[in-house]
């Protein structure tokens, strides 16, 4: 359709703004690049992807102390700061045993979001909480 | 250069001027990138300047096209090119950085 | 301090006694990032131009010296938002020679795929952009909502609308299979149309013609003199595209043909850029039909962490110009030297002598004409000179005076 004509149909139709976040409706792609979190049931603590992060969202802590991890020796865990992260997968791909879980979120803006930790502790099974 | 192009009848273009800071030779390497347009091959000319004196002939006069390369490397290096009356230094880097009068992209720069 | 020395500057420069200094100032809303022309101009003529750089300079030469070579591809990658993939590209090819590798020829052709999906839509924007520029704000925003198609395109193959992060040393990170394959198809579809429709409106239009044609006219051996690359070679009818010469990945097997155009003028460069959008459609849909089988995502634990000595130069066709890189290494895990020319640094600053003898509006048509991707290049800036002070004129206003 020209350029005049859609012009003339669009000034006699009502506007196209619809609002965000409550009505509008959009649609990703299954693997866009978004959130992801390390599953603890695999994870060995060995800290390659905190090494090879370009953007160093990485952080590697302690696990709590009432958990012992047969396959994990040294104790430690990945945590992401997506505030930091530029969502370049290099973590995910070069992880040895595939440790992390892939989401396609990407609205993350509220500080509960911004850091992997809550989501990350919640893989850890309740047979491996020592009470 | 002037070769170069005469025996091309004038079909070339500088691709680009690349300046290395060879630290175990001591000296400046220049490398020098020539497109043949009717060829459509690349060629390289290097030559090298000693560090304590850097000063090369400018080849503005025959390839106007070598003006941003030329003002790159003098902005960066310290490598003076005689001949060019448009270097600058603050054409790259910014302002607080040429104050200091360093270069940045020697090998013993700290920036 | 900048002020005086500007003035000072200017007006020990001054040849002609009665004449304007006009800024175009580092911020304006024409034109994505910073940049400063300083332009003499005598009454509305333009009698001496001079560029201005350093705004943007991030350091990444120097960044690119203390990282690994596999952090190293990130950052190329990240040097500008609109021409990523050929970044990309070009700075893997040239690690491979170095290392040895070697992609599978589906991989290739995976490769090829982002790039030509890339060229359409930086085609298209730089198009919007000189829509805007000349005043026709209407058909600024029906390219750029079309534009949408092309980064769904790119969402549904790499995983991300603009970085799309898909090269990787002997190959690719992300496979596509049929149902892929069918909604981007669907959407180059939908495109097709549209681009055609585009591209006839700017050949026809009456307002564009006028403000376009027989501007910033460029002869074939001042654009070879002054090292000018890109669609601004094609337009004076030089015949020239990396992507021929050197037939790297799959651009030998695949069928197409170089676009030039004779009369050199501003009209003939979008001209051009349109003619290349309408062959790499023609160009994705042939590789989306004739995928070869085999492996394409390359398993990143197995890479080489060192890397031998040695040095590389790729060139790579940008949809501005043509990108240059070269990489030297001595072995270790960080490289030595890495150089990178972006198209838009010889565009613009070498381009300083076409804006001579034209009139005040017509600065900002030639400029975009060149398209400038400053983020690669750095900034222009533009000096005011009249009654000593330094005034930043925004290029809009500069762009919307008429005489």
């Amino acid at each position: 359709m020209s350029v005049l004509k859609e012009a003339l149909k669009n000034f006699f139709s009502r506007p196209s703004t619809i609002e965000y976040p409550k009505k509008a409706k959009i649609t990703v792609e299954e693997d866009l690049r978004g959130a992801f979190y390390a599953d603890l049931g695999k994870c060995t603590g060995c800290t390659l992807c905190s090494l090879e992060c370009p953007a160093k969202a990485i952080e590697m802590k302690k696990l709590p102390e009432n958990v012992k991890l047969k396959h994990n020796l040294r104790g430690l865990y990945p945590v992401v700061n997506y505030m930091a992260c530029v969502f370049c997968y290099r973590c995910v791909k070069v992880c040895p045993v595939n440790a992390f879980i892939v989401t396609p979120t990407y609205q993350l803006s509220s500080s509960r979001e911004i850091s992997s930790e809550d989501l990350t502790l919640k893989t850890l099974k309740a047979t491996e909480v020592k009470q | 250069m002037e070769v170069l192009k005469n025996s091309f009848s004038g079909n070339v273009y500088l691709a680009t001027i690349a300046g290395v800071d060879r630290v175990k030779e001591n000296v400046f390497e220049l490398n020098y990138f020539v497109h043949i347009v009717s060829l459509g091959k690349t060629i390289v000319i290097r030559t090298s300047t000693p560090k304590t004196s850097p000063r090369v002939d400018t080849i503005i006069d025959i390839m106007p096209g070598a003006f941003s390369a030329e003002a790159e490397i003098y902005d960066l290096f310290g490598v003076e090119f005689v001949g060019n009356r448009y270097l600058r230094r603050g054409f790259f880097v910014p302002l607080d950085v040429a104050s200091q009068g360093t270069h940045p992209l020697r090998k013993d720069a700290q920036v | 301090m900048d002020t005086e020395s500007a003035v000072k500057d200017a007006t020990t420069l001054l040849k002609i006694p009665i004449s304007l200094e006009i800024p175009i100032g580092p911020q304006h809303p024409a034109i994505h990032e910073p940049v400063m022309l300083k332009i003499y101009a005598d009454g509305e003529e333009v009698v001496h131009a001079e560029i201005n750089t350093g705004y943007n300079h991030r350091g990444i030469e120097k960044l690119m010296e203390k990282n690994s070579y596999y952090k190293g591809k990130f950052i190329a990658s990240r040097v500008c938002g609109i021409c990523n993939t050929v970044h990309e590209n070009c700075y893997t090819r040239a690690v491979e020679h170095i290392a040895g590798l070697e992609p599978s020829q589906r991989a290739k052709y995976i490769r090829v795929l982002a790039m030509e999906l890339e060229r359409v839509h930086s085609h298209m924007l730089i198009n919007a952009i000189m829509a805007e520029v000349i005043g026709f704000d209407t058909l600024f925003m029906y390219i750029m909502r079309d534009r949408e198609l092309v980064m769904k395109a790119k969402e549904v193959l790499a995983g991300n609308r603009v970085l799309a992060e898909i090269h990787m040393f002997s190959g690719v990170r992300r496979d596509i299979d049929g149902l892929k394959r069918e909604k981007i198809l669907g959407l180059l579809k939908r495109l097709e149309p549209r681009l055609r429709y585009y591209r006839k409106l700017f050949e026809e239009d009456s307002t564009i013609h006028s403000r376009l044609a027989e501007v910033g006219k460029l002869k074939p051996i001042d654009v070879l003199n002054h090292s000018l690359v890109g669609p601004v070679l094609r337009a004076s009818g030089v015949k020239s595209d990396v992507r021929a010469e050197d037939k790297h990945d799959a651009y030998g097997e695949v069928p197409w043909s170089i676009v030039t155009r004779p009369e050199g003028d501003s009209l003939a460069r979008m001209l051009v850029r349109w003619d290349e959008a309408l062959e790499s459609l023609e160009m994705c849909k042939y590789i989306l039909e004739h995928l070869p089988e085999g492996p394409a995502v390359v398993d990143e634990k197995k890479l080489p962490r060192t890397f031998p000595p040695g040095e590389a130069y790729a060139r790579v066709e940008a949809p501005r110009g043509e990108l240059v890189y070269y990489v030297i290494s001595t072995g270790g895990t960080n490289p030595y030297r890495v150089k990178i020319r972006t198209p838009s640094a010889v565009n613009v600053i070498n381009s300083a002598f076409s804006y001579v003898g034209h009139s005040v509006a017509d600065v900002p048509v030639i400029l975009v004409s060149y398209d400038p991707c400053i983020s690669c290049m750095e900034r222009v800036t533009v000096i005011d000179l009249k009654g000593g002070g330094e005034k930043r004129v925004p290029l809009n206003y500069l762009a919307r005076r008429r005489c």
